[in-house]
């Protein structure tokens, strides 16, 4: 595809397409930044809402400022679409982390766009000093911009509030990385994902809220927790309420609860779409539901295994509590932990802590709210390995063809091999070089490998690497590796084209 | 007589006080407090009652650990710590266990005694009713600014029509 | 669910909820069946060592 392109040179029409249609990713983020004032009058937070007022003007102000001056008709391409997701992805979360600087949240402005990137990307990895005395309004936000970026995500509101002319559409759809087949029409698509958004989010505030009270929460807190965590969970993202994650509640209850809300946001959208309109037989089926959970339950066996002969967990209900749910939570992407991060480092073995990095780096399903390399891709290329092996035992002539059950048979093209593997590559590589960063920092290897991958995959579990103490260069290393893992690596390396190409030779 | 009175009431009073393990402490070196009694002190930031037992989460300086206690020593306690409110500061003694076999593998504190030391207070955050005010009236300007913009676009799109598609 | 200003069919409209309810029944019983088969897996170890 790249090599039958001919580059031809940047022009300024180039920057004023994907400078324009930023006005639009500004105005929702206007938007998103006003509904945490109604979570401040409810709890009389009335000393907060100026951040939020403030945040959202000047994301209004932008807003109107590109709308004005770069207005343009012209015809988005995949280029610009690329470059577009990519720019909006440090652009909303540097528009949203200014309420969160302004409240004194955070120990610096870096420290609030990593806040707010990691938000966003529904990573989960926190700099945050102090969640428990943090205002109900600025936290709610945190979980908000979880749920608006990564559980719906930022360009599909946009997509499908303000619509568009169907090409540009498809082409900004795709460069968030979602591929187009729920419905033919793409602001339809969006609403279908919003859709089935908030009808998760409404089952795991349900969910939550109940095995909040029957545990002995009040029914209030229960519902602002479970609210908060059925969005962060549906998101696959990560961020809690509280500075112990889920280990708060001391709870299987909630434990289950996040489990539940946790593997239905590591599913496809697709399959939502096709499960949820009768086609129920798809559940099992389906290649990447089938990877999932086949690498859910193997990798927990295996590190409930580690950790039984270690002797930290000797119940039965600890190794699921421990081992089976820090497992789930990684392969998931979404991060909540009922482990304190210090322990992943200090006291889990590293044979458990190695397998948890391999399930983060792996991923969920792919169109799904999880980050990682995403089963689809893996269960491809693992399904070409088998197919090679075939290959070179059989003669010459034989033809070996596979296919994959993915909502529908499709055959395993060369196409779709490359492209998985091209992908794969990308994140390897970002994945090696996060780690030596980190190395270099002074980490520990397994643990490097751990926090690279926790951002790298958008997952946000940490092993205390990540902490307001950490170096502003390590800091902004995980920020690009958040945002880079978001976009499945290719948008971003689009972009580092478009910069260099821009460079070279110039704009016309 | 008297003499060696003095003797050991000098040396009660120069020998070190006990001071609570810091719940950092506890966290970073578990093997060595692992079932074993130690001394914690923190800001209560979460209380769950169950039964005739509770759990107590506190925290101090950048960790947290839930204390599991009886219900009546949690009862005294009146203040949660959050946005709002300094917690009441609690100190006990107590098991520390790094994987609770009774809790499904928690970290816990399984208090032997837990008393509040001080009373925890409201926090008051006064609104700025000037900064309120200038915010909210950028805010409105910033969003009229925008629905103005749109409109006068449309206005021109009427008068030069672009082609569609 | 949008219903359209065509001809409504209350059986369509019947069906469409029930697929609905039945696939959010069919997708949290998936997450239950990977927690018991979880669990079990978990009493093996303990069984098998």
């Amino acid at each position: 595809m790249w090599g039958a392109m001919v580059l031809t040179p940047l022009t300024k029409e180039d920057l004023r397409i994907v400078g324009f249609n930023l006005s639009r990713i500004s105005y929702v983020t206007g938007f998103v930044l006003f509904l945490p004032i109604i979570v401040a009058i409810f709890f009389n937070e009335f000393d907060n809402i100026p951040y939020f007022l403030i945040g959202s003007a000047i994301s209004f102000i932008l807003g109107s400022i590109l709308y004005h001056f770069l207005y343009t008709q012209a015809e988005m391409e995949l280029k610009h679409a690329l470059v577009m997701a990519a720019v909006a992805w440090l652009f909303a979360p540097l528009l949203a982390s200014i309420p969160i600087w302004l409240s004194g949240s955070m120990a610096s402005p870096l420290d609030a766009c990593f806040e707010s990137i990691s938000g966003f990307t529904g990573t989960g990895l926190t700099l945050a000093p102090d969640i428990d005395h943090m205002s109900r309004s600025i936290n709610f936000l945190r979980h908000f911009l979880q749920f608006m970026g990564d559980g719906i995500g930022i360009i599909v509101i946009s997509l499908s509030i303000l619509g568009r002319t169907e090409m540009s559409s498809v082409l900004a759809f795709k460069g968030e990385a979602k591929e187009v087949g729920i419905r033919p029409s793409i602001v339809r698509t969006s609403r279908i994902i919003i859709g089935i958004g908030v009808m998760f989010l409404a089952i795991g505030t349900a969910l939550f809220t109940v095995a909040g009270i029957q545990e002995g929460l009040d029914p209030g807190q229960a519902f602002f927790d479970g609210l908060n965590h059925a969005m962060t969970g549906y998101a696959t993202g990560g961020f809690t309420v509280h500075s112990q994650s889920l280990l708060y509640y001391h709870s299987l209850w909630v434990e289950v609860a996040a489990i539940v809300i946790m593997i239905i946001g590591a599913l496809n959208f697709n399959l939502h779409y096709a499960v949820l309109g009768g086609r129920r037989s798809e559940i099992l089926r389906n290649l990447e539901v089938r990877v999932l959970l086949f690498l859910m339950v193997a990798f927990g066996f295996l590190v409930s295994s580690n950790l039984f002969s270690s002797g930290l967990y000797p119940t039965a209900e600890s190794l699921f509590r421990k081992g089976f749910f820090q497992v789930i939570s990684a392969q998931t992407t979404t991060g909540f932990q009922t482990v304190p991060p210090v322990h992943l480092m200090l006291v889990w073995p590293v044979f458990s802590i190695l397998i948890l990095s391999l399930a983060m780096l792996l991923g969920g399903s792919a169109n799904s709210t999880s980050g990682g390399i995403k089963m689809l891709r893996v269960g491809v290329l693992f399904k070409s390995l088998v197919n090679e092996i075939k290959r070179s035992l059989l003669p010459r002539s034989a033809v070996v063809v596979g296919s994959f059950h993915h909502v529908e048979e499709t055959p395993l093209s060369d196409k779709i091999i490359r492209g998985s593997a091209v992908i794969a590559m990308g994140y390897l590589i970002l994945f090696m070089m996060g780690t030596m960063l980190t190395v270099l920092h002074g980490y520990g290897l397994e643990d490097s490998m751990f926090e690279t991958a926790s951002a790298l995959g958008n997952v946000g579990m940490s092993c205390g690497i990540t902490s307001p103490s950490m170096s502003p260069l390590l800091k902004v290393t995980y920020m690009f590796l958040m945002w880079a893992g978001k976009l499945e690596v290719i948008a971003v390396f689009v972009l580092i084209g478009f910069i260099l190409l821009a460079l070279r030779r110039g704009i016309k | 007589m008297k003499r060696a009175v003095l003797v050991i009431l000098l040396l009660l009073l120069l020998a070190p006080s006990a001071r609570a393990e810091t719940l950092r402490e506890l966290l970073d070196e578990p093997a060595s407090y692992d079932g074993r009694q130690v001394s914690f002190r923190g800001e209560v930031i979460g209380m769950i009652i169950k039964g005739d037992h509770a759990w107590v989460n506190i925290f101090d300086n950048g960790s947290a650990i839930g204390v599991w206690c009886r219900a009546e020593e949690a009862r005294e306690i009146s203040f949660i710590g959050d946005y709002t409110h300094r917690g009441d500061i609690v100190a006990g003694t107590g098991i520390f266990h790094l994987a609770c076999a009774e809790h499904g593998g928690d970290v816990d504190i399984h208090a032997i005694s837990l008393t509040v030391s001080e009373k925890g207070h409201v926090i008051e955050r006064p609104m700025d009713v000037l900064l309120f005010s200038v915010s909210a009236l950028i805010a409105l300007a910033a969003v009229l600014l925008s629905f103005y913009l749109w409109h006068l676009r449309k206005e021109r799109r009427k008068r030069v029509p672009w082609p569609f598609y | 669910m949008i219903v359209g200003l065509r001809e409504f069919s209350l059986r369509e409209f019947l069906k469409k909820n029930l697929d609905l309810i039945t696939g959010i029944f069919a997708e949290i019983g998936l997450t239950v069946l990977v927690m018991l088969l979880s669990f079990a897996l978990c009493l093996l170890i303990l069984i098998f060592s």
